[in-house]
C-alpha cells in the first residue's frame, strides 16, 4: 500500500514541475544579437541594415570581391601584373593555369555572393516592412539594387553565366543554375532603370549608390552589350549633369575629395586605407613591391603620360626597377583616410561615350570625349579618321587610364575579343578557353545544376 | 599496531630456534585454506590447512612474512617472536563484482544489461599520459581515440561506435559525434571542444598541405589523470537512454578519486621523461636537393637564371651556397623535449568521513626550438560524510586546475623543415632576422616566409577548469531516498596571439598587432532524485525518478589590437592605437524528467526500463521537448541449475538484448532564429546590421535507435571472461548543418534531415589469467571491434547538395575520386582511368550532378581496431604492454606535398621523390618534377583528388610499455615508508605500418606525430 503511495508522489511530483521545465527552456536571443523583424521594424534600423552591406563590402583584411580582389586577380590572369611572393593561388592566375580549387577565384565567388545575399536581405527585410514609409522603402531598395547589379557586373565578366540568385529563399538559391549573360544583363538594366526612377537626381554623397551611380553603370553595361545610342544617353546624363569633372592632377583622382568621383567605396577598418593602398604599395623605397607592374604595360605608355609618372611607382633593389600600382598612394592612416575605394569615375563615362560614338562612326564626337581624358594624362590631343584607328585608340586609352583598376582591362580586352592576340604573346601559359574563371568545384559540388566553364 | 607488536615481543622468550604459527581469516572471518606463507630472503615456506592454519620453523629472531592466494589480496607482515598470529586477508573482488559507475547510479558487470566498460585509475596510471582521453586508446571496444597530432595539449577526438551525423563541413570533414562527457556528475562545460579561438601550432587546419582538420587545444589537458579514480564508457541504448538528447553519441563519465576508511595515507609520484619524434620520412640532402631542381628545369627544358622573378628563376642554383646543408627538420622538430610531473595526495577517513586532497604538477614542453610548453597545476578534493544513523549522506568533490600553453601564433612553423637544405642563414648571430641574402628576397620560399619569424609569433593560451559537484543523500523511508545532485563547472580560457613587428619583414608594411581572446564556459547543473529500492523473497527492484535542470553560458571575447609603436608593449591592448572588440553569448537550457525501473528475479532474470522527457532551448516554439527511452533485459543463463550442474567449467553466462531510442540536440544555439548583429565597423559613422545566419524555425531532435545484443560467459571460476556484442544504431531525422553552395551567401544551414545512417558492428573483448603461479602472473585482454558504417536512406540525394558527396548504401566517409593510372611512361604525368576504363591525363570532375570520372575509391572508416594489453608480474617486478592497433584507409604523405606546392619548385621533398620521372619510356609512380605552371602542375592538380594519395593507414602501436619495481617492505620499515614503487614507462616505443608517410594515426606529413617519450618516475605511499 505504503509503496503504491509513494509511485503516487513521484507521479504527481513529476506532472508539477514539467510545466515549469517549459518555460525554463524558452529563452531570447543573446543579448547582443537581434531578430530580423526588429530590425526592419523602422528606417533607421532598416538603413543600418544598408550600411552593414557598404561594411560587408569593405570589411574584409585583404583582398575581396569588392575590395582590390578583382583588380589583383585580374590584373593577374591579364597582363598588368605579376608578384613577386610565393603564393600558388596567385602564380595559378599569372600563369593561366587556374585549377578548379584556386582559393582566389572560390574567394571572388563567395565574398561577391555573400554580399549578394545581404543585399537581398535588406530588399526582402524593407520590403515585407509595414512600418517603412513607402518613400523610405523606395529610395533604400534603388540603393541596394545599384550594389547588386554592379556585383553581377562584375561577376559575368570573371565567371561568364552566372546563379542569379534575387531572393532571400535558401531553399530555392540553392539549386539555381547558370544564368546565361544575356539574362544576368537584362536583369542589371531593369534594376537599374528601377533604382533610377528612385533615387533623387542629387548627388549628396558619392560614397553611397546614388542616381548617377546607377546612371554610369548603366552606360557601362549598355556599351558592354553594345546598346551604343543607350550607353551615349546615359553617358550625357553624366556630362551634363554638372555635378562632376576630371581632377587636372592624377595624383588627386583617388582622394576622397575627388570631383571626379561618381560612386565609391569608404575604407572601414580603422587605420587601414583601401586594401590596393595597403598590399600594393611596399612600406619604403629599399623594398621589393608584392604586386609588379609587366614590363609590357611599363613600357606601353608614351612618354610624357602623367599617369605613368603619378600611377605608378617605382622602388630600386640592387640597382633594379621595381614597378608597382600606385593609384592608391596610402595603406595605413592614422585617423580618416584620404582615399576612397572609387568604383565609377568621370573618365569612364567620357571613354564610355567616346567608344560608343566611335562605334557609331561619330568619329568627331569620340575624339573629343578622348582628347579629354588625354588631356588631362598630359599628352597631345590625337587627331584620326579611320574607325578601327579609333577604337584602337580609345582601346589604349582605357587600358592606360584603367590599369589596375576594377579589371577594367581584363574585362575589355575579352569582350572586344582581344585575348588570343594580346595575351598569347604576353602569357606562355595562354589558352583560349583561360577567359573566364573557373566555377570553383567546391560550388558544383554542393549545387547539381551548375556546370563548369570549357576548358576547367 | 606498533604497539601490539610490542606487547607480542615482550611476552616471547628469546631464543635461536622458534616456530611461528598462525591462522588465516578472510575479511568475512571464514578460515582461508591454501595461502602460501613464505618468509622473505629464503625458500621457507609452507599452506594453510583447511582451518586456515600454518605452521613454520624460523631460526632468526625477525623476519618478514608474504601470505598470497588466488583469492586474496597479498599481506606483507613483520614477525619479531609472536606466535598464534591471526592473520586477517582481504579477498579479492571478482571483477564482475566490480562497482561500475552508470548514469545516476552504480552497478556490477555482473547485473548490468547495458554496454558498459570501465577504465580504472591503475590503467590510466600506467600509462603516464598528461591528457585522461588518451588513455582509452585502444582500451575500450566501440570507442576509437585518435590524436590530432603530437603537440603538448592538442586536442583528441572521441567517437563511440562510428560517425552517426551527416558531414557539416567540407567534403571530407565530419563533424564529430562526440559522446557526452560527465565528471562526477556535471556536465563538463566545454565537452570535447577546442577550446582556442586562435590559430597555434596545435591547429593547422587543412590549408596549404596540413591534414588537421580538428586540431585545436583539448579541455581535457586540464584534468589530471592522477584524479581520476575510474571512466566508464557507455554505449548501447539501455545505458544511454536516460540522458535522452545527449546520449545519441554514447556518454562517457569520469569519477574522481575519493577516500577511503584507514589510516591517512600520504602519495606522491615524480616522474621526469623525455619526448622527441620517432622515425619519419628523410628529406633530401642539398646534393639530392640540387638534383631533384636540376632535372626539373630539364624536364621543363629551361635553363635555370638569375633573372627575378623570371619563371626559371633558381636562386637555391645560382646564388646560394650550394655546399652548404642545413637539416631543417632536426634544426624545426629534432629537439627533445621534457616531461616533468609530480602529484601528491593525502586521504584517509573513518567510518563517517573520509576526504581526499590531492595536488598535480605537470609540464610538458615542445620539440620545437624556443621555450615552447604547456604545463598544468591542478588541486582536488573531495569530502564523503554521513550522519551516525546513516540516514543521511553528502559527498562533495570539486577539481580546479591552471594550464599554460604557449608556442607559436603561425602554423607555418610546422611545414618549416620543407626549407631548401642550401638556404642562407636565417638570423644573425643577434638572432635578428636576416630577410635578403645577395639581394636576394629570403621570404619567397616554399615556406612562404622566413621561419624563424614563426618562432617570434607569440602565443599563449591559460584554461582555468573548476568542478564543483555535491551529492546529497536522505533516506526518508527504508529503502526510499531523497538525493539531489549540485553541480557546477566553469572553464575559463584566455588566449594571446601576437605578430610583433620584428617578426616580419620589413618590405611588407609591418605592424606589430596582438589578439586579446577570452572564453567563458559555466554551466550548472541541478537534479533531484527519489529512488525506491526493494526486495521480496524472490526478487529485488528498485525505482527512480528524477528531474534535470541545466542552463550552460558561453561567453565570448575578441579584443584585436594593432600599430603598437614598439613591440615591447605588445602584451598589452592600451598599447595599441588600433583596437576593435568582439564578443558573443550564447546561452543553453535544458530540462528533463526520467525515471528508471530495475527487476531482478532470482538474480537470473533482469529487466531495465528507462524513460526521459527532454526539452532543449536550441529548438523553436513547440518544437522544444522529445520523449527517449529504453527496455533492457538480462538473463544470467549460468545460474539455471540445468546448466550449473553441467557445464562446471562456465563459472558466468549473460545473455542481454537492449533496445532505445536516443537523441541529439548537437546544433549550436539561435539557429532557429533570423538573427542580425550589429557590425563593428562603420561606414562613415553608421554603425550597420548584419545577418548571421539562415534560420530554420522548425528544427527538432535526431534520434538514434539502439540495438543491441550482447552474451558474456566466464570460465574457471572467472579466469577467462568473453564479452561479445551486436550493436547497430540508426540515426534518423539527421540534425545536420547542410552544406550550401556558396551561391545562397551562407556555407551552410542547420536542418533535419530525413537520411537514415547505420553504425553495427561487432565488439569482442576477453580478459584472462593465463599464468598465476607462486608469485608470476600474467594477465592479457584483448579487445577488438569490427565496424560498419551505412547511409541506409537519403531521399532526394541526387538533387541535394551532398550528391556527390555521397553513394547510398556506403560509409559517410565513402572517398570519390578518380582511380590513379601510374604515369605516362611516355610524357611523365599522372594518368587516371576514367569512367570507361580508358585511361586519360585529363579526366573530368563530377559537374551538373554527374560523378563523371570520379568513383568510389573505398572508405576511411577503420575496419577494426582495437587493443591487446599484457601485464606480467614477479615478485616486486610489473610489466605492462599495451598495444593498440587499427586497420584502416588513409590519406599519404603525397597528399600533403601535392597539396603544398608543385615537387620541383622551391622546396625540399622527401627522399622519396627522388623516383620521379625522367626519361621517356621509363616507368614510375611518380610524375616529373616541374618548376613550372603547365602541365605537370595540372596532373598534379589532379592527382590530390586520386586514388594515388590514398594509402593502407593501418598499423599496430606499442603505445605503452611500463616496467616497475616495488621496493620490498623490509628496506622500507626504517624509514616510516609505507610503499615506494620506481617505474620506467615509454609511450609509442615502435609502430609496426606500411604507410607511406610518417605517421598512420595523425596522417599528416606538415605536422609532428605523435610522440616518443621514456620516463622514470617514483613513488612513494607514507
Amino acid at each position: 500500500m505504503m509503496k503504491k503511495n509513494i509511485l503516487v508522489i513521484l507521479i504527481s511530483l513529476a506532472a508539477a514541475s514539467f510545466t515549469s521545465c517549459k518555460k525554463f527552456v524558452q529563452e531570447p536571443p543573446p543579448k547582443n544579437q537581434l531578430i530580423s523583424s526588429t530590425v526592419f521594424a523602422d528606417s533607421v534600423g532598416a538603413s543600418a541594415a544598408l550600411n552593414g552591406v557598404y561594411i560587408n563590402l569593405m570589411q574584409n583584411y585583404g583582398f575581396s570581391f569588392s575590395n582590390g580582389g578583382i583588380t589583383a586577380f585580374t590584373g593577374l590572369t591579364g597582363d598588368e601584373l605579376y608578384e613577386s611572393t610565393f603564393s600558388p593561388p596567385d602564380e595559378e592566375l599569372y600563369n593561366n593555369a587556374i585549377t578548379i580549387s584556386n582559393a582566389d577565384a572560390q574567394l571572388l565567388w563567395t565574398t561577391a555572393y555573400q554580399s549578394i545575399y545581404l543585399v537581398n536581405a535588406c530588399i526582402a527585410g524593407i520590403e515585407n516592412s509595414t512600418t517603412i514609409s513607402a518613400s523610405a522603402k523606395k529610395s533604400m531598395t534603388s540603393e541596394a539594387l545599384v550594389i547588386r547589379s554592379f556585383l553581377y557586373f562584375n561577376l559575368v565578366n570573371i565567371y561568364g553565366d552566372v546563379p542569379l540568385i534575387i531572393g532571400t529563399d535558401y531553399t530555392v538559391n540553392e539549386k539555381i543554375g547558370r544564368s546565361p549573360v544575356n539574362i544576368v544583363y537584362q536583369q542589371i538594366i531593369a534594376d537599374l532603370q528601377a533604382a533610377q526612377s528612385g533615387l533623387l537626381r542629387s548627388l549628396n554623397n558619392n560614397t553611397r549608390a546614388n542616381y548617377y551611380a546607377a546612371t554610369a553603370l548603366l552606360a557601362k553595361v549598355f556599351l558592354y552589350t553594345k546598346q551604343y545610342s543607350n550607353a551615349i544617353t546615359q553617358s550625357d546624363a553624366i556630362l551634363t549633369s554638372g555635378n562632376f569633372s576630371l581632377e587636372p592632377d592624377p595624383n588627386s583622382v583617388f582622394m576622397a575629395a575627388s570631383h571626379e568621383t561618381i560612386w565609391c567605396f569608404a575604407p572601414v577598418i580603422p587605420n587601414l586605407a583601401t586594401m590596393e593602398g595597403y598590399l600594393f604599395v611596399p612600406s619604403s623605397s629599399g623594398v621589393i613591391p608584392p604586386y609588379l607592374i609587366t614590363n609590357s604595360l611599363y613600357g606601353s605608355f608614351e612618354d610624357r603620360d602623367l599617369r605613368k609618372l603619378d600611377w605608378i611607382g617605382v622602388d630600386t633593389v640592387s640597382n633594379q626597377l621595381y614597378p608597382f600600382p600606385f593609384k592608391y598612394k596610402t595603406g595605413r592612416v592614422s585617423g580618416m583616410p584620404n582615399e576612397n575605394y572609387v568604383v565609377l569615375r568621370l573618365a569612364d563615362i567620357y571613354l564610355i561615350e567616346a567608344e560608343a560614338k566611335g562605334n557609331m562612326n561619330n568619329i568627331t564626337g569620340a575624339l573629343a570625349d578622348l582628347n579629354v581624358v588625354r588631356h588631362r594624362a598630359g599628352l597631345q590631343n590625337l587627331v584620326m579618321n579611320s574607325q578601327s584607328d579609333l577604337l584602337t585608340a580609345v582601346n589604349s586609352e582605357r587600358q592606360h587610364e584603367f590599369f589596375c583598376e576594377w579589371g577594367n582591362r581584363w574585362y575589355d580586352v575579352n569582350r572586344l575579343n582581344l585575348a588570343q592576340s594580346i595575351l598569347e604573346i604576353e602569357k606562355h601559359g595562354w589558352k583560349s578557353t583561360a577567359d573566364l574563371f573557373p566555377i570553383p568545384q567546391n560550388e558544383i559540388n554542393l549545387n547539381p545544376a551548375l556546370k563548369q566553364n570549357p576548358g576547367y | 599496531m606498533k604497539i601490539l607488536y610490542l606487547w607480542c615481543f615482550l611476552l616471547i622468550p628469546v631464543f635461536g630456534f622458534s616456530q611461528i604459527t598462525g591462522i588465516v581469516h578472510d575479511n568475512q572471518n571464514a578460515p582461508l585454506p591454501g595461502v602460501t606463507v613464505l618468509i622473505e630472503g629464503t625458500s621457507i615456506a609452507t599452506t594453510t590447512n583447511e582451518k586456515g592454519v600454518f605452521q613454520l620453523k624460523i631460526d632468526t629472531r625477525t623476519a618478514t612474512l608474504k601470505f598470497t592466494s588466488a583469492d586474496c589480496e597479498p599481506l606483507e607482515l613483520y614477525w619479531s617472536g609472536q606466535t598464534n598470529l591471526k592473520i586477517t586477508l582481504k579477498r579479492k573482488i571478482n571483477s564482475l563484482d566490480e562497482v561500475q559507475v552508470i548514469a545516476y547510479g552504480t552497478n556490477t558487470q555482473r547485473y548490468n544489461v547495458g554496454s558498459v566498460t570501465k577504465i580504472s585509475s591503475a590503467d590510466i596510471d600506467k600509462q603516464g599520459v598528461t591528457n585522461p582521453l588518451s588513455a582509452l586508446e585502444g582500451m575500450v571496444p566501440g570507442l576509437v581515440i585518435t590524436p590530432t597530432s603530437g603537440i603538448p595539449g592538442s586536442s583528441i577526438t572521441v567517437q563511440v561506435r562510428g560517425q552517426n551525423t551527416l558531414n557539416s563541413a567540407q567534403a571530407q570533414i565530419a563533424p564529430l559525434d562526440n559522446p557526452l562527457f560527465v565528471i562526477d556528475g556535471v556536465p563538463f562545460a566545454p565537452q570535447n571542444g577546442n577550446v582556442n579561438q586562435f590559430k597555434s601550432l596545435a591547429s593547422p587546419g587543412t590549408i596549404g598541405g596540413f591534414n588537421n582538420p580538428y586540431g585545436g587545444i583539448s579541455p581535457f589537458n586540464s584534468i589530471d589523470p592522477a584524479d581520476i579514480e575510474s571512466i566508464t564508457v557507455l554505449r548501447d541504448a539501455d545505458a544511454t537512454a536516460i540522458y535522452g538528447s545527449r546520449g545519441g553519441n554514447g556518454v562517457i563519465l569520469i569519477t574522481t578519486k575519493k577516500g577511503k576508511i584507514g589510516q591517512t595515507e600520504t602519495t606522491l609520484n615524480v616522474r621526469n621523461g623525455i619526448t622527441f619524434i620517432g622515425p619519419t620520412m628523410p628529406m633530401m640532402n642539398t646534393q639530392e636537393y640540387l638534383t631533384a631542381r636540376h632535372q626539373a628545369f630539364t624536364n621543363d627544358g629551361l635553363t635555370p637564371n638569375t633573372t627575378l622573378y623570371d619563371p626559371a628563376y633558381a636562386p637555391d642554383l645560382l646564388v646560394f651556397d650550394t655546399t652548404r646543408y642545413t637539416n631543417w627538420k632536426k634544426a624545426f622538430l629534432g629537439n627533445t623535449a621534457h616531461n616533468t610531473n609530480a602529484t601528491a595526495a593525502i586521504s584517509g577517513g573513518n567510518e563517517n568521513t573520509q576526504f581526499r586532497i590531492g595536488t598535480g604538477f605537470n609540464r610538458d614542453t615542445y620539440i620545437f626550438p624556443g621555450d615552447f610548453a604547456d604545463s598544468r597545476i591542478s588541486f582536488s578534493t573531495s569530502l564523503h560524510h554521513s550522519s551516525q544513523d546513516k540516514k543521511f549522506t553528502l559527498d562533495f568533490s570539486s577539481q580546479y586546475s591552471y594550464d599554460k600553453n604557449n608556442s607559436s601564433g603561425s602554423p607555418s612553423l610546422l611545414a618549416a623543415f620543407a626549407l631548401e637544405p642550401d638556404y642562407p642563414s636565417l638570423q644573425d648571430s643577434k638572432g635578428n632576422l636576416i630577410w635578403n641574402y645577395n639581394g636576394i628576397p629570403l621570404d619567397g620560399s616554399g615556406a612562404g616566409s622566413n621561419p624563424f619569424a614563426y618562432l617570434k609569433d607569440l602565443y599563449s593560451i591559460e584554461n582555468r577548469n573548476l568542478n564543483g559537484s555535491l551529492a546529497l543523500n536522505y533516506q526518508i523511508l527504508k529503502g526510499l531516498v531523497f538525493r539531489t545532485n549540485l553541480g557546477y563547472n566553469t572553464f575559463d580560457s584566455q588566449e594571446y596571439s601576437a605578430v610583433p613587428a620584428d617578426a616580419q619583414n620589413p618590405a611588407r608594411n609591418p605592424i606589430a598587432s596582438a589578439k586579446f581572446g577570452t572564453e567563458n564556459i559555466m554551466t550548472w547543473i541541478a537534479e533531484p532524485q527519489l529512488e525506491y529500492k526493494g526486495t521480496t523473497s524472490k526478487s529485488s527492484y528498485s525505482i527512480l525518478v528524477g528531474g534535470t535542470l541545466q542552463k550552460q553560458n558561453t561567453n565570448t571575447t575578441d579584443v584585436e589590437a594593432s600599430g603598437y609603436i614598439n613591440d615591447a608593449l605588445i602584451g598589452s591592448i592600451s598599447g595599441a592605437p588600433n583596437t576593435y572588440a568582439l564578443d558573443n553569448f550564447i546561452e543553453y537550457r535544458y530540462a528533463a524528467l526520467f525515471g528508471r525501473i530495475n527487476y531482478k528475479l532470482d538474480d537470473k532474470y533482469i529487466v531495465d526500463i528507462n524513460a526521459r522527457r527532454d526539452g532543449s532551448s536550441r529548438f523553436g516554439p513547440d518544437k522544444e521537448f522529445g520523449n527517449f527511452g529504453s527496455v533492457g533485459a538480462g538473463w544470467l543463463f549460468n545460474e539455471e541449475s540445468f546448466l550449473k550442474d553441467n557445464l562446471k567449467f562456465l563459472s558466468y553466462g549473460k545473455l542481454r538484448v537492449s533496445y532505445g531510442v536516443t537523441g541529439s540536440d548537437a546544433i549550436p544555439d539561435y539557429q532557429y532564429i533570423p538573427r542580425y548583429a550589429p557590425t563593428y565597423y562603420a561606414y562613415q559613422g553608421g554603425l550597420g546590421y548584419q545577418p548571421q545566419n539562415l534560420y530554420n524555425p522548425n528544427l527538432s531532435w535526431a534520434t538514434t535507435k539502439k540495438l543491441e545484443i550482447g552474451l558474456s560467459m566466464g570460465f574457471l571460476h572467472d579466469r577467462i571472461i568473453f564479452d561479445g556484442t551486436w550493436f547497430r544504431d540508426r540515426t534518423g531525422n539527421q540534425l545536420v548543418g547542410y552544406q550550401l553552395p556558396g551561391q545562397t551567401g551562407f556555407s551552410s544551414v542547420y536542418e533535419n534531415m530525413n537520411a537514415v545512417v547505420q553504425n553495427q558492428g561487432f565488439e569482442l573483448s576477453l580478459n584472462a589469467t593465463i599464468v598465476k603461479s607462486g608469485e608470476f602472473a600474467w594477465k592479457t585482454s584483448f579487445n577488438i571491434t569490427i565496424p560498419q558504417n551505412k547511409l541506409i536512406s537519403f531521399p532526394g540525394l541526387a538533387t541535394s547538395s551532398y550528391a556527390t558527396t555521397y553513394i547510398l548504401g556506403q560509409s559517410l566517409s565513402v572517398v570519390k575520386g578518380f582511380k590513379y593510372a601510374g604515369v605516362d611512361p611516355q610524357t611523365g604525368l599522372f594518368q587516371y582511368y576514367n569512367a570507361t576504363g580508358q585511361i586519360t591525363e585529363n579526366p573530368n570532375f563530377p559537374s551538373n550532378g554527374s560523378l563523371n570520372d570520379f568513383v568510389n575509391l573505398g572508405n576511411t572508416d577503420p575496419k577494426f581496431y582495437g587493443g591487446f594489453q599484457n601485464s606480467f608480474s614477479y615478485k616486486g617486478f610489473q610489466l605492462d604492454a599495451y598495444l593498440t592497433f587499427k586497420k584502416q584507409l588513409g590519406l599519404n604523405y603525397l597528399y600533403s606535398v601535392y597539396t603544398a606546392s608543385l615537387p620541383g619548385m622551391e622546396f625540399n621533398l622527401p627522399v622519396a621523390l627522388q623516383n620521379s620521372w625522367q626519361t621517356p619510356g621509363q616507368h614510375t609512380q611518380i610524375e616529373k618534377l616541374s618548376t613550372q605552371y603547365a602541365d605537370a602542375y595540372n596532373a598534379a592538380s589532379n592527382f590530390t583528388y586520386s586514388s594515388g594519395v590514398y594509402s593502407d593507414a593501418s598499423y599496430v602501436r606499442l603505445k605503452t610499455l611500463s616496467l616497475s619495481y616495488a621496493i620490498p617492505g623490509r628496506y622500507l620499515r626504517g624509514l616510516n615508508i609505507k610503499a615506494l614503487r620506481i617505474y620506467l614507462t615509454g609511450q609509442n616505443i615502435f609502430t609496426i605500418t606500411d604507410y607511406k608517410g610518417n605517421d598512420p594515426e595523425t596522417q599528416n606529413f606538415y605536422g609532428v606525430p605523435v610522440l616518443k617519450s621514456f620516463s622514470l618516475g617514483l613513488q612513494i605511499t607514507l
